[in-house]
């Protein structure tokens, strides 16, 4: 368990300069624009209705001025998607590739070599929800600097969850409803666990593995989300079951995607996987 | 003793091992010799399980550690590790690692099996800094800390794949010296490289490969006395007939 939490620890601190980057990025482009826009937006204000400052006279919250600029907000949070996406292969491919062989002594650790694939796993989770945690935060560094560069007169206090409805990307990364966001974490999950086995594959098959890859990945992409489409055909009414039973199924199938992805990566770095 | 039976491993069309069987025992210095493409590195990376074989049987101690007969389940990994340490051609660290850095994670991961006093030694002994990054070493100096890497780990064999590879004159002494000093003491060393000359005198065994065989196995100093050979002087009639 020690070896497990070194190994989460070496991952994380792996990435540490590029997630801070990333963490920089986003909180630098968000702050800058509430910035820029709120300014703006107090400078038309004044400008039109000069010192006739009236209680309430055409208000906006943080939440109209993060909807009025969906992109700008949602740019740095894209990259961050983008890049964690890319990094679920890198994070396998860069101990084989380049001037090191870091796979050799990744592989030779006294460990059990499930552990690099959980500590991989549990990095890449840490980086996603830190990245989150730091959007919850910065929603509130927002709201803060709005409220203090826009007079009381011409503001209208937000909830927080409109800090979060605020952002069409930030409202679907971070659902409201807990049910909806274990649901999209763990459908992420899985999908991250597929990426990780198709990487394994394709280094266990050399140069057939990439055919192989590439056949599982299109299989956890059909099969899964097939199964959550299927109900858009009228399948699932035509076969005469409830709604219950229609999620339970789609819960199932995921769950047991996950299970086979996990099996199959972790067999393929026990067995197969070759320097 | 590292026994390796009836070995097999096919790379798409080439079949470059095609029952090898040899044994590597404690004390002696065992030389794997080929031409290029012959399989000796496969070998290597097949008993550390870093490649699985199509067949036959690795046994370190008595234990079977083929990837296709046991997979890596339960302590398979640790076992090796305490057994075998494994010298690859080039350090297998990041490049980006700085080597006090790349020292600490073998201490850390390697707990027991490390022996940092022996580390320390040996990096005096070559005469190495821990500030660069491993990525702006020499080949010289990246080979002198790759040796530092495997023979710092307290195990009773090593393997060192072409630790003379690509290096100047004086690096390639100083590390041939290694071999006349007490850290390779008792050990079973299996080695591949191309330049025999340098370690001629301290091997005891090699072991030809030809052909995803074994072509020859003898006994270095039995050859010189008895038909005054060299093995370089074998490797002449094995390979150019």
């Amino acid at each position: 368990m020690k070896a497990l939490l070194k190994l989460i620890h070496f991952e994380v601190r792996r990435f540490r300069w590029f997630l801070f980057g990333l963490m920089a990025l986003t909180a630098l482009v968000q702050i800058a624009a509430t910035v820029i826009f709120a300014l703006d937006e107090r400078t038309a204000r004044l400008s039109l209705y000069g010192q006739d400052l009236k209680p309430m006279r055409d208000p906006m919250s943080v939440y109209h001025l993060m909807t009025r600029h969906q992109e700008i907000y949602a740019l740095p949070v894209m990259i961050c998607i983008v890049s964690l996406l890319i990094y679920a292969f890198v994070i396998w491919y860069r101990d084989w590739l380049g001037r090191g062989t870091f796979i050799y002594r990744l592989l030779m650790l006294p460990q059990p070599r499930a552990y690099l694939y959980l500590a991989k796993l549990a990095a890449m989770l840490l980086f996603i929800f830190s990245l989150l945690s730091l959007q919850l935060a910065l929603l509130l560094v927002i709201e803060g600097i709005f409220s203090a560069i826009m007079p009381a007169e011409f503001r209208l206090e937000a909830r927080f969850a409109d800090l979060v409805a605020g952002n069409e990307l930030i409202a679907f990364l971070l659902p409201i409803s807990p049910k909806v966001f274990l649901q999209y974490y763990g459908m992420g999950i899985v999908l991250l666990l597929a990426a990780f086995t198709a990487s394994l594959l394709e280094r266990s098959r050399r140069p057939a593995g990439i055919v192989l890859a590439l056949a599982y990945a299109a299989a956890m992409l059909v099969i899964p989300f097939g199964v959550i489409l299927a109900g858009a055909t009228g399948l699932y009414e035509s076969l005469g079951l409830y709604i219950h039973e229609i999620i339970w199924i789609a819960v199932g199938v995921w769950l047991a995607g996950g299970a086979i992805a996990a099996w199959l990566g972790i067999r393929a770095l026990n067995k197969n996987v070759s320097v | 003793m590292i026994e390796i039976l009836n070995l097999r491993k096919r790379f798409f069309r080439k079949q470059v091992l095609d029952g090898v069987s040899f044994a590597v025992e404690p004390g002696l210095i065992t030389c794997l010799a080929g031409l290029n493409g012959a399989g000796k590195s496969t070998i290597l990376k097949a008993i550390m399980g870093l490649v699985p074989v199509d067949g036959g049987s690795i046994r370190i101690d008595g234990r079977e550690t083929a990837l296709h007969l046991t997979g890596n389940r339960g302590q398979l990994n640790r076992y090796r590790a305490h057994k075998v340490a494994f010298i690859p051609d080039r350090p297998a660290m990041p490049p980006s690692m700085k080597m006090r850095d790349a020292l600490r994670f073998m201490a850390d991961f390697y707990g027991d099996v490390w022996n940092g006093e022996k580390a320390r030694d040996m990096m005096a002994f070559f005469e190495l800094g821990e500030d660069e990054r491993l990525g702006n070493l020499s080949k010289g100096t990246a080979a002198k800390f790759n040796l530092v890497l495997g023979l710092a780990l307290e195990t009773p064999y090593v393997l060192m794949d072409e630790p003379f590879s690509g290096i100047d004159l004086f690096s390639r002494e100083a590390i041939a010296d290694v071999f006349s000093t007490g850290w390779l003491e008792g050990r079973g060393v299996l080695i591949t490289t191309h330049e025999i000359r340098e370690v001629e005198h301290l091997i005891d065994r090699v072991v030809l490969l030809k052909d995803g065989v074994v072509a020859k196995t003898f006994d270095s100093e039995e050859m010189r006395l008895a038909e005054n050979k060299s093995i370089v002087d074998v490797m002449r009639e094995v390979y150019r007939p």
